[in-house]
């Protein structure tokens, strides 16, 4: 037997037994065993198989592509709470004719309501208290409450026919993220890791950034497993970067350990690790020691990135004054441009505070100051640089709002309750047509009328543009093979190029 | 029993496959024990030639039934039918010989089997070209789709229509296998229609027989295709609507029959791809996986575009120790590459010759590189070249005009490179065909001047203060007072950190000429000599909201926006009194509390206040009253310092009640609610 053939064997050997002992423990580490076998060990020049001592970041599952991607990476600007899409998209006129007057009930046909407004014996229609005009080559009308999302409009495709099935925060957020209403599927940025790996060994593929709205600063909270990895391997869950002095808990050394301690410990741990590995065999000791390493590098290249201070003025200006203000959604979308010129593919923000069911118009009127300007300039900042032809930006909530008031009805204000029938995303960026308005809501602004866009369609879609087929991601867990979008969702290709 | 309930003839598919076997077996056999054949073999042989008789004379038979249903080429099914009539005559004569042998026998017996199997194969074949049709051996189970470049040139029928019937329609609507009664193979049998008459045309407001079976639901027994077989796509059936609507028109041009949007978006994604990049696809071979794993053993530098296709994207980017070597590496393969991202990386000039292996490129990033105008040079030979990124770069007019050379680009990044306006514009003006991407200047100028940022410290200050005025704007003017006036242009221009030396209110405005003045931004700052030694509250604040006890209204620390930091101290539907015992006798004229308000959360503003003053601590003497009015709608959270003049007074102690409006007021969400108040920071001067 050739020294080629042992080492080829013994590689297949450790494999499948590790392989089966991972299956006995716990179905998690099947997922390492797959993911690690097409490259733990590759043939280098001459053909001869090595073991692969570079394992550097997280390689994907998928070898190629299902199809050429239009894009590399996803900046998803997701707006929690529910954004009223009357108060900023859905130019309504008829609301403000019959304000006042009771939602009637062939428009309302039984859908349910939240346990807010569901003891209210009357639904007082109620139109925008603001203003909307006609913007961009399209004239597609869009509230005065985004000045600079109006200047962009010729690049946007804003789709007013989405639908969810959830009608509370919660399920909703998790649908739109999981796919599901229920807690424990892996979320979109995880499969992408899982699927894709890694183009940037410095940093992780799944980077999640949060921010508060003034619209409600004490409103809905979010759970970390919204950015969870669910049934996949944990390598893949997303990585809060936060607005602080240690922008990723646990990243930095403790007070006293130098660089040259640092690294020569995990020089020695390494070689105890991979003693064992050669002993055993487990592939995930092999993890284990990728992630300490990635761990180490990410001392340098977060602050790196992090570091927003060398951005020239004219960038403060066009993501606004509060770009310099860390922890706020304008410099989370500057940090957003900065992950995406690194190449981290799934780039997730949340800005909080869209909640607004009582005292709507002066909320949403700061919620929308926010994040209008900030929103925008990321769009033009990446177009500029020519990072918008590959990279998808999203923006939008995870249901919309209804038609007619929650509470009191006044001149000034009122309030609007949660609703899933339909509702406004915007997108941008490489394979999307620009200066797109898709679908149409009825003239009560309640149901779709043309080209709904379920959750599902709009997952399909995102991971169509990925060079994804979303049926054929998937990952086998307690007998089933799961995949982002369950068992629907169909591609919108009329709003592809 | 059983039989009744089973269609004989159905059990044909299944017994078919027996004599197959079994006589190829015997055959084998015959073969294999020829030269040492004993008693056993001969009758394993004699065995096997039995059961493949009696398995034949089962398949003819269930066949001939099969057959009587019908739906079958008349000609396929003859040749069949009397093939296995044949080799059932065979296969029992086999048995005889080999049972019963004769003198002659041996002569006759190989030969014999030899035509049976002959019989076999082609009874087989031509019951398989029944059931799989007739190409189904030859083709390699793709259908060629005729190539359609132009798509309005295309006959819709032709070219079109008949594609999508022959891929999905016409395995059991074909004249072999007649399901229905009807041929969809030519345009004289689709007029013809099948049994239930035609498929093309409908009564007034009925659809079609061919749509309407098309979108039957799929648990519709009638749903074609049937439910299992390969389904039309929605693009497909709008297809087959459209060309139906235009009166299933044989001969029509595509370009010539009107069309919806939507109609259009599908006919154009009929066409040929015939961007550069599937061009090139077509002319390079598909790369060896040996290579890309040896190219990318350090981590992913190149990737395939997608699974079986040819061509690569290669990813430098961000790398600093970038050399010849790099480059080199990807020579061999460098046809198949057609994205190059260098950006952010040490590439240069020096190494920039290498980039004309790479004649395939559609898309090159070089952005923030240290490439010079010399680069440009090698470009121009990058003939397929569509999007080239050269932001941040130190390419200048001269660089620019060495492009003019790249015939198919189509988007070019220069902003932030050393191009000059004058010269993007006249590129633009000549090359129509490239997007030159850059931003309107004044895209992100707010349509608007908000008012400046006043900054400092804090606002309270027991000696002087610094504070600083900025507006993030530039070309903007800030104007400042510290009287109360209203400020405009008129007023005392910022230009320095301003220093207060005693309690002050600046208001301040943003000014740019050709704009309208901004709204006025208040803040106040207070000066504060007087301070008390103790705080005494009268009583109790709300637990959650009670901050550090009395010390917090005089610890110099202002409570922020977020009224949960701890220093505020709250009361719930109640009003607020507190007792300051000062440090030594001093003359008071002024006492300012500041509150809170954000009736979201159902915080409010005071109503009113009282003051006394003590000298003793014992009797006090009330010396302020005053009521404010309730606050009208609002909902924003706002903070305010409220002023109390007092008479001037010498005295050791001050009291202060604060009145809460204790209930919401009417216009609130929630009106008679209890409601708050806020108290922070009580400053005597």
């Amino acid at each position: 037997m050739s020294e080629k053939k042992i080492i080829e064997e013994r590689s297949l050997i450790l494999n499948r037994r590790s392989f089966l002992g991972k299956t006995a423990l716990g179905v998690g580490g099947v997922a390492l065993a797959s993911l690690l076998g097409a490259n733990l060990f590759r043939k280098d020049k001459n053909g001869i198989l090595t073991k692969d001592d570079s394992l550097n970041g997280v390689k994907g599952i998928l070898n190629s592509l299902h199809h050429p991607a239009k894009i590399k990476r996803v900046i998803y600007l997701f707006q929690s709470g529910g954004p009223s899409q009357l108060e900023l998209f859905d130019y309504k006129p008829l609301l403000n004719q019959r304000r006042g007057e009771d939602l009637p009930e062939s428009i309302r046909n039984g859908q349910r309501l939240t346990g807010m407004t569901a003891g209210q014996d009357k639904f007082p229609l109620v139109g925008s208290l603001f203003n909307f005009n006609q913007h961009g080559k399209n004239g597609t009308y869009i509230s005065e409450l985004l000045p600079y999302t109006a200047k962009m409009v010729d690049e946007l495709c804003i789709i007013k026919s989405m639908y969810t099935e959830a009608i509370n925060h919660d399920p909703a957020v998790t649908f739109f993220q999981t796919g599901s209403q229920q807690p424990g599927r892996p979320s979109i940025g995880s499969w992408l890791s899982y699927g894709l790996g890694s183009e940037n060994e410095n940093l992780p593929a799944f980077t999640v950034l949060l921010s508060r709205g003034t619209g409600r600063p004490n409103g809905q909270p979010l759970y970390t497993r919204l950015w969870g990895n669910g049934f996949l391997h944990s390598l893949h869950q997303g990585v809060q970067f936060r607005a602080a002095k240690d922008p990723v808990l646990y990243l930095n050394d403790p007070k006293g350990i130098t660089k040259e301690v640092k690294r020569e410990m995990l020089d020695n741990l390494a070689a105890l690790n991979d003693k064992h590995y050669q002993e055993s065999g487990d592939p995930e000791i092999k993890s284990r020691i990728a992630q300490y390493e990635m761990a180490y590098r990410m001392q340098t290249s977060v602050p790196n990135v992090m570091d927003t201070t060398k951005e020239p003025d004219y960038i403060y200006e066009m993501y606004g004054p509060e770009a310099k203000i860390p922890g706020t959604y304008a410099a989370n979308c500057l940090l957003a441009r900065r992950l995406a010129e690194q190449d981290v593919r799934f780039i997730q923000l949340y800005h909080m505070g869209w909640d607004q069911h009582d005292n709507l118009p002066g909320a949403i009127a700061k919620q929308a100051k926010d994040v209008d300007q900030a929103s925008a300039a990321l769009v033009a900042d990446l177009k500029q640089r020519g990072l918008l032809e590959d990279t998808l930006v999203i923006w939008g909530g995870e249901f919309g709002r209804t038609n007619y008031s929650q509470g009191l009805l006044t001149d000034t204000s009122y309030g609007r309750d949660h609703h899933p029938r339909s509702f406004t995303i915007w997108m941008a960026g490489g394979g999307i047509k620009p200066g797109m308005v898709y679908g149409e809501t009825d003239d009560f602004g309640y149901n779709i009328v043309k080209d709904p866009v379920h959750v599902h369609d709009f997952q399909a879609t995102m991971l169509h543009l990925l060079g994804i087929d979303h049926e054929k991601l998937t990952y086998k867990y307690q007998g089933r093979r799961f995949r982002l979008t369950d068992v629907e969702g169909h591609i919108v290709k009329d709003i592809l190029t | 029993m059983i039989l009744q309930i089973i269609n004989i003839g159905r059990l044909h598919p299944l017994l078919v496959h027996l004599p197959i076997g079994i006589l190829v077996l015997a055959f084998l056999m015959e073969l294999y024990f020829r030269k040492k054949a004993s008693g056993t073999e001969y009758k394993l042989i004699t065995f096997a030639l039995a059961m493949a008789a009696l398995t034949t004379v089962l398949s003819v038979g269930s066949g001939w039934l099969l057959g009587e249903d019908g739906g079958y080429d008349e000609t396929l099914l003859f040749r069949h039918r009397w093939m296995a009539v044949g080799l059932a005559i065979g296969s029992i004569s086999l048995y005889l010989i080999k049972k019963y042998p004769r003198s002659w026998s041996k002569t006759i017996y190989l030969p014999l089997f030899i035509a049976v199997m002959g019989l076999l194969s082609l009874t087989g074949h031509f019951g398989g070209s029944m059931t799989h049709g007739e190409d189904y051996l030859f083709n390699n189970g793709q259908i060629k789709k005729p190539v359609i470049t132009d798509v309005d040139k295309a006959l819709v029928f032709n070219d079109i229509v008949k594609p999508i019937l022959d891929d999905k329609c016409v395995s059991c609507h074909n004249p072999n296998k007649i399901k229905g009664g009807l041929i969809m193979t030519n345009k004289a049998q689709l007029l013809n229609g099948g049994d239930s008459g035609s498929i093309l045309l409908a009564e007034e407001g009925e659809l079609p027989s061919l749509i309407h079976h098309i979108k039957l639901p799929m648990e519709d027994e009638d749903h074609m295709p049937p439910k299992g077989k390969v389904q039309l796509t929605n693009h497909e059936i709008e297809l087959l609507e459209w060309w139906i609507g235009h009166e299933n028109c044989f001969d029509c041009v595509a370009g010539t029959l009107d069309k919806t949007e939507k109609i259009s978006a599908i006919l154009n994604s009929l066409e040929e791809d015939t961007s550069t990049r599937a061009v090139i696809a077509k002319e390079v071979e598909v790369v060896p996986e040996d290579w890309l794993a040896s190219i990318n053993i350090n981590g992913p530098v190149v990737t395939k575009l997608a699974a079986k296709n040819p061509l690569l994207i290669v990813n430098l980017s961000g790398i600093k120790d970038l050399g010849k070597s790099n480059l080199k590496a990807l020579k061999k393969h460098a046809e198949n590459i057609v994205e190059l991202n260098l950006a952010n990386s040490n590439f240069s000039d020096t190494i920039s010759s290498y980039l004309t292996s790479f004649k395939n490129l559609t898309k090159l990033q070089l952005q923030n590189t240290a490439i010079t105008d010399k680069s440009m040079e090698t470009l121009s030979n990058l003939k397929h070249l569509e999007s080239l990124n050269i932001y941040g770069t130190e390419i200048t007019d001269k660089g620019l005009e060495k492009l003019t050379a790249l015939s198919g680009l189509k988007t070019l990044y220069p902003w932030n490179s050393k191009i000059s306006k004058e010269a993007l514009d006249g590129y633009s003006s000549k090359h129509p065909a490239v997007t030159v991407v850059s931003l309107d200047e004044d895209l992100f100028t707010p349509s608007s001047l908000e008012p400046p940022s006043i900054i400092a410290d804090t606002d309270f200050f027991t000696d002087s203060i610094e504070v600083t005025l900025d507006y993030f704007f530039k070309g903007v003017d800030i104007y400042y007072t510290l009287d109360g006036s209203e400020p405009d242009t008129t007023s005392t221009k910022y230009n320095k950190p301003i220093v207060l030396n005693n309690s002050a209110q600046i208001k301040a405005v943003s000014h740019k000429p050709g704009w309208d003045l901004s709204t006025v931004k208040t803040v106040s700052f207070k000066k504060s000599n007087i301070l008390p030694s103790s705080i005494t509250l009268n009583n109790k604040p709300n637990d959650k909201y009670k901050g550090n006890g009395g010390n917090t209204l005089i610890d110099l620390k202002r409570g922020t926006i977020n009224f949960v930091d701890g220093n505020w101290i709250g009361y719930e539907g109640s009003n607020f009194a507190a007792t300051l015992k000062l440090k030594k006798e001093e003359l008071i004229s002024t006492v300012s509390v500041g509150a809170f308000s954000s009736p979201e959360k159902w915080i409010f503003f005071p109503t009113g206040f009282k003051v006394w003053v003590s000298q003793d601590g014992n009797n006090f003497r009330l010396v302020h009253t005053e009521k404010l009015k309730a606050e009208r709608p609002n909902s924003d959270t706002k903070f305010q310092f409220f002023d109390l003049n007092i008479p001037p007074t010498k005295s050791n102690f001050v009291k202060v009640e604060v009145m809460s409006q204790l209930k919401n007021p009417s216009w609130h969400p929630n009106p008679g609610g209890k409601s708050w108040l806020f108290v922070d920071e009580i400053v005597l001067n």
